[in-house]
This record gives C-alpha cells, sequence and structure tokens, in this order.
C-alpha cells in the first residue's frame, strides 16, 4: 500500500476508510468493554452472593454478641473484643498449638512418603506399577467412615488412642492418594533426559532425584504439601473418635466444645471459626493456581 | 527406558552398583501406609462384622457368625435411615450440579478479576466442616440469623430454626451440605469447557443455532462426561456424610436428620458395639455400590 504511488484524491478516500474503520473498531472495543464490564458485575454479585455465609462469619467475628443477637447485616461498632477473649481462654492456644503439629508433620510425611511413589511410579517401569497404582488409588476411594470402626480399634489396641502420635499416624490416609495423583501428573511434564544426563555424569539415582527433580518439582511439592496441611487441619471424624483428653485436642474439636460452654456469646464463636479458616485459606489462595488447574485437568480425566 | 534395559547395559550396572534403582524402595513406604491405614482396616472391618462384639459383654471380638448383620436389619430405624441417606445424596447432587453449571459458564467469561474469584469461590470447599457447620448453624438461628428471617418471610420455615424443627432439618443441612460441595465441581466444569474449541460454536452460528441451542447441543453433551465422573465422586461423599448431621443435630429432632453415617457413629460410641457398627459400614459399602454401579455404566456407555 505504501510502495504504490497514488493520487491526492484516492489517498484522501483511503484516509476516510482507515479513520471509519478505526471508529468502528473503537466502538466495537467499547462495546466489548462495556460487555466486560457488565460480566464483571455479574460474576462478583454471583461470588458475593455464594459466599455470603463465610463473609457474614468474618463480619459477625468483629461485631459484639449483643450486636449480633439484635439482627441486622450491617455493623454499627466492630471490635476486636471477640480475639482477645478468645486468646485468653487456655484450651485455645493449645488446640492451635496441637492442631499445628499434627498438620504439620502428616504434611511432610505424605509430601515426602507420597514423591518417592510418585517418582518411581513414573519414571521405571516394574511389574507390579499397575498394582501399585491402583492400590494407592483405592485409598482415596474408599471413604472414611467405611475405615473408622476398624481404624479405632486397631489404634486403641496399638495405645495410640487419644495421642496425638496416633492421629497424626491416621490423617496419613487423608493426604497420600490425592498427592500421589497429583505428583505424577507434575513429574509427566518433566523430561526424564535431564536427569538420565545427570546419572550419565556420576549421579546417583537418588542424587539426580534430589538435585535435579525435585527444585523442578518445587511448586507441585508446595502444593501437595499445603494441601495435606489443610485436609489435616479440619479433619473432624478421626479426631473425635481418637481424641478425648482436652489437653489434646485439636481446632475443631476445641470449636465445638467451645460452644457448648459460650453458645450465647456469638461473637466468641464467630472468632474461633476465623481463627480456623483464615490460616487454611491464605494457603489455599497461594497454591490455588497449580493445584486447581492440576487437578482439573489430571484429576478428572 | 526399563530397569531390564539398564541391567543389560554397564551404565545401567555401574547405576545398580551405586543403589536407588529399585522401584520398590520407593513405593514401599506409600504401600505400607495405604495398606496398613484403609486396606488393612477393610478386612478387619469385615471380620468384626461377624463377630457381633459389643463393648458391654467382652473385651475382645469372637466369631458370632451373621448376628451383628440381623440385629443391623431389624433396627427399627435402619430402612429409614437408608432413605434418609439417599434423599440426602440426591439432593445434595442436584444442588450441585444445579448451581454449579450455570456458575462455571458464568465464570468461563474472562473478565480482569475471574482469576481472584475462582480462587475465592474455592473457600467454602477447603473450609473445615465444623467453621462452616457454627456460620450456618447461627445463619438458621430463629432469633437473629438473617437467613432464617428471609426463609421465614418467605413462609418457607417456622419461628423456630429449621435445624430444630423434624420436617425441615434435614433439607436445611442438605442445603450446607451441596453449598460446600460446589466449589469441587465448578472448578472441574470450568476445565472441561475451556477444552471446547471456539469454532465449533462459531461453526454452529453458521448453521443458524441461537445460544440457548449452542448450550443444549454442544456444551452440555460436552460436560457429560466431567458432570458424570464428578457426580460419582461427590455422590459417595455425600452418602458417607457425618461432620455436619453430627455437629448441627446429631441426627435429630427425633430421628429426622439421623443418616447411616451417625447411625454409625451412635452404634460404635453411643452403643459401645464396633460388631454392630462394623456390619453397618458393610452394609453401607455394598449400598454405595449397588448405587454406584448403574452411574457408571450409562456414563460409560454415553461416552462410546
Amino acid at each position: 500500500m505504501v510502495s504504490v504511488p497514488t493520487s491526492p484524491a484516492r489517498q484522501g478516500a483511503e484516509v476516510a476508510t482507515r479513520n471509519k474503520r478505526s471508529a468502528r473498531s473503537i466502538r466495537l472495543l467499547r462495546r466489548d468493554r462495556a460487555r466486560t464490564t457488565w460480566w464483571a458485575v455479574a460474576q462478583l454479585a454471583a461470588a458475593a452472593v455464594f459466599l455470603a455465609p463465610i463473609i457474614w462469619m468474618y463480619v459477625a467475628s468483629f461485631r459484639p454478641s449483643l450486636d449480633i443477637k439484635a439482627g441486622g447485616l450491617i455493623p454499627s461498632r466492630l471490635s476486636f473484643d471477640n480475639y482477645i477473649n478468645l486468646f485468653q481462654l487456655g484450651t485455645v492456644p493449645q488446640a492451635f498449638l496441637n492442631s499445628a503439629i499434627v498438620a504439620a508433620i502428616s504434611a511432610v510425611a505424605v509430601t515426602v512418603i507420597s514423591t518417592l511413589a510418585a517418582y518411581a511410579l513414573s519414571r521405571f517401569r516394574f511389574r507390579g506399577s499397575g498394582f501399585v497404582a491402583g492400590l494407592l488409588l483405592a485409598g482415596q476411594l474408599v471413604p472414611g467412615l467405611v475405615v473408622l470402626v476398624p481404624l479405632v480399634v486397631a489404634l486403641r489396641q496399638f495405645g495410640l488412642a487419644n495421642s496425638l502420635g496416633g492421629l497424626t499416624i491416621a490423617h496419613l490416609t487423608l493426604g497420600i492418594p490425592i498427592a500421589v495423583l497429583l505428583l505424577r501428573n507434575y513429574l509427566a511434564d518433566i523430561p526424564p533426559a535431564l536427569e538420565e544426563a545427570a546419572i550419565v555424569d556420576g549421579c546417583s539415582r537418588i542424587g539426580a532425584l534430589v538435585r535435579i527433580v525435585l527444585p523442578l518439582l518445587r511448586p507441585a511439592l508446595a502444593a501437595v504439601t499445603a494441601f495435606s496441611f489443610i485436609l489435616s487441619w479440619g479433619e473432624y471424624l478421626l479426631a473425635l473418635s481418637l481424641i478425648t483428653d482436652d489437653s489434646k485436642k485439636t481446632l475443631p474439636l476445641a470449636m465445638q466444645s467451645l460452644f457448648q460452654l459460650y453458645s450465647v456469646d456469638l461473637g466468641l464463636v464467630m472468632a474461633f471459626g476465623v481463627v480456623i479458616s483464615l490460616p487454611v485459606a491464605v494457603l489455599f489462595m497461594f497454591i490455588q493456581r497449580s493445584f486447581v488447574s492440576n487437578l482439573s485437568t489430571g484429576g478428572v480425566k | 527406558m526399563t530397569t531390564a534395559a539398564l541391567r543389560s547395559t554397564t551404565l545401567g550396572r555401574s547405576r545398580r552398583a551405586r543403589g536407588g534403582t529399585n522401584p520398590w524402595y520407593y513405593v514401599t513406604p506409600a504401600m505400607v501406609i495405604v495398606g496398613l491405614l484403609t486396606i488393612a482396616p477393610l478386612f478387619y472391618g469385615l471380620y468384626l462384622s461377624f463377630t457381633n462384639w459389643s463393648l458391654l459383654h467382652s473385651q475382645s471380638p469372637s466369631l458370632q457368625g451373621i448376628d451383628a448383620y440381623v440385629a443391623v436389619l431389624n433396627d427399627p430405624n435402619f430402612w429409614g435411615n437408608v432413605a434418609r441417606t439417599v434423599g440426602w445424596t440426591i439432593g445434595t447432587l442436584i444442588i450441585e450440579v444445579v448451581v454449579a453449571v450455570p456458575f462455571a459458564l458464568l465464570l468461563n467469561r474472562r473478565t480482569p478479576i475471574t482469576g481472584t474469584l475462582t480462587g475465592l469461590v474455592m473457600i467454602p470447599w477447603i473450609t473445615p466442616f465444623v467453621v462452616l457447620a457454627y456460620a450456618w448453624l447461627f445463619l438458621y438461628d430463629g432469633t437473629s440469623g438473617p437467613l432464617h428471617g428471609l426463609l421465614h418471610a418467605l413462609g418457607l420455615v417456622g419461628p423456630a430454626s429449621p435445624l430444630a424443627t423434624p420436617s425441615t432439618s434435614l433439607w436445611s443441612i442438605t442445603l450446607i451440605s451441596g453449598w460446600k460441595g460446589i466449589p469441587f465441581l465448578t472448578i472441574a466444569l470450568l476445565a472441561s469447557l475451556k477444552s471446547i474449541p471456539e469454532e465449533v460454536y462459531e461453526a454452529s452460528a453458521v448453521d443458524g443455532a441461537n445460544r440457548f441451542k449452542g448450550f443444549w447441543h454442544i456444551t452440555l453433551p460436552m460436560l457429560r462426561p466431567t458432570l458424570g465422573a464428578m457426580c460419582v465422586v461427590l455422590g459417595v461423599q455425600a452418602f458417607y456424610s457425618f461432620d455436619l448431621v453430627w455437629i448441627l443435630t446429631q441426627g435429630g429432632p427425633g430421628y429426622s436428620s439421623t443418616l447411616l453415617g451417625v447411625q454409625l457413629f451412635q452404634t460404635f460410641f453411643n452403643q459401645a458395639s464396633p460388631g454392630q457398627a462394623a456390619a453397618l459400614g458393610t452394609l453401607m459399602l455394598l449400598l454405595a455400590i449397588v448405587l454406584v454401579v448403574p452411574i457408571l455404566r450409562t456414563t460409560a456407555r454415553r461416552n462410546d
């Protein structure tokens, strides 16, 4: 268009069409932008309605109980009193510590054990690998309630009832199957040639796993550890069945006893709800991108 | 590359000499955990179910045939609990599907806030049941609960909390159960929506299909495999529910919200009868298989 010499008249006509075209594209762009805004508003409204129960809990935790009881959705005054009162109850920091210990140990153990298993399943072809994969997946398909009775009876016989150690062991089953599944999906994207090159250069298999694969796997490891932590942190059924001592109660059990004692103090109970749910929500927001994309592409098919 | 192939080469031999090429070293810890904590208890539970062991009568189990099964099946509340559990499972699934499908379609529109919102709507899914249960308990509260106020104004519930009323306790907890499952289904549906190429819609638009027809004839059939698989996963989860009901009503008032999971827990702890509880667990497993197999068959056939 540029190289061909043209008459001034034609040039004028071209400028006009170009202007008309750009005017139309601007109008289209504006319409697109307006449409996008409307979609965003609709999405925001739907999410707000959907999350209303949780938003309500967060707001209520900053209101005096009397105000919550009086009804009304818009708070007239806010305070941190509920949180201050909550942490003055001795059982709450103790339960926080118990949950943190159980969840952290079981999450790290799940990640180490699952990484080893997922690595073998994705890198070695061996007789029985199908059986191993099936067995680990079966763990995911058996709901906790099915094995509750025999598991609790067995743990009692081994003297592991009413101990945080026993609860930690029981929590290992929550994370392993899904962790193996996710890590296998991630490992499939890391070319084995990288480790093989390291092995040719004199690295051992384990050395290659630690030095080459694990650094590449870091986002997946973070996601798996965080998710196992979340599963253990809020687990209720096993904790309820195994733990009876007040000093060994984890957060869900402590919240239940708090409610039984102070059910009139709504603000206190809601503040405890925030204390339990905020850490896992924050943790999840960090990992959600890698977790959600992997879960939905690999886990469902 | 197989281990057999490695062994035949010098490289393989040197690698083996350094250790770490036996895959069983890697998988054994996971196998031991899953074997001891999931597979072995399954068989131990089956054994216990044939003992009718009660802690009130003896310290250790001894085989007693099918006494425990007979006792469970003769329990006057058993079939009522089965019906409630099936109704609860179907209700939970209906809520999940009815909300998650439009929700996923809405979030499939790319806007600047889509990414953040998708993360935020996952929060009910990862929030512990105890926390959600108490939040909803107060939403349903008869004097100050905002949700109770709304439902009462609509004439759906009486002046008391719906949780305290036999006719409404089960469905008001079903609502919570469905709500908690929505994010998981939404994310799964979003992933399969993203895999539908835009050209398919363009082609159908050229052929004169409108938006609704596009949804009905393209989107929905494409989502069906995901919907089928997720309904099995979420259905099994709902079938084995315990936490929400136990925290909110303990199965009451009366037996109006007693699910099989609650009955199992009560048999085990309140009646101190591990034998009967194990028998109930086995019956639940059989019932779940009977319910799931037809769903798997239909989805498998549709995929062909």
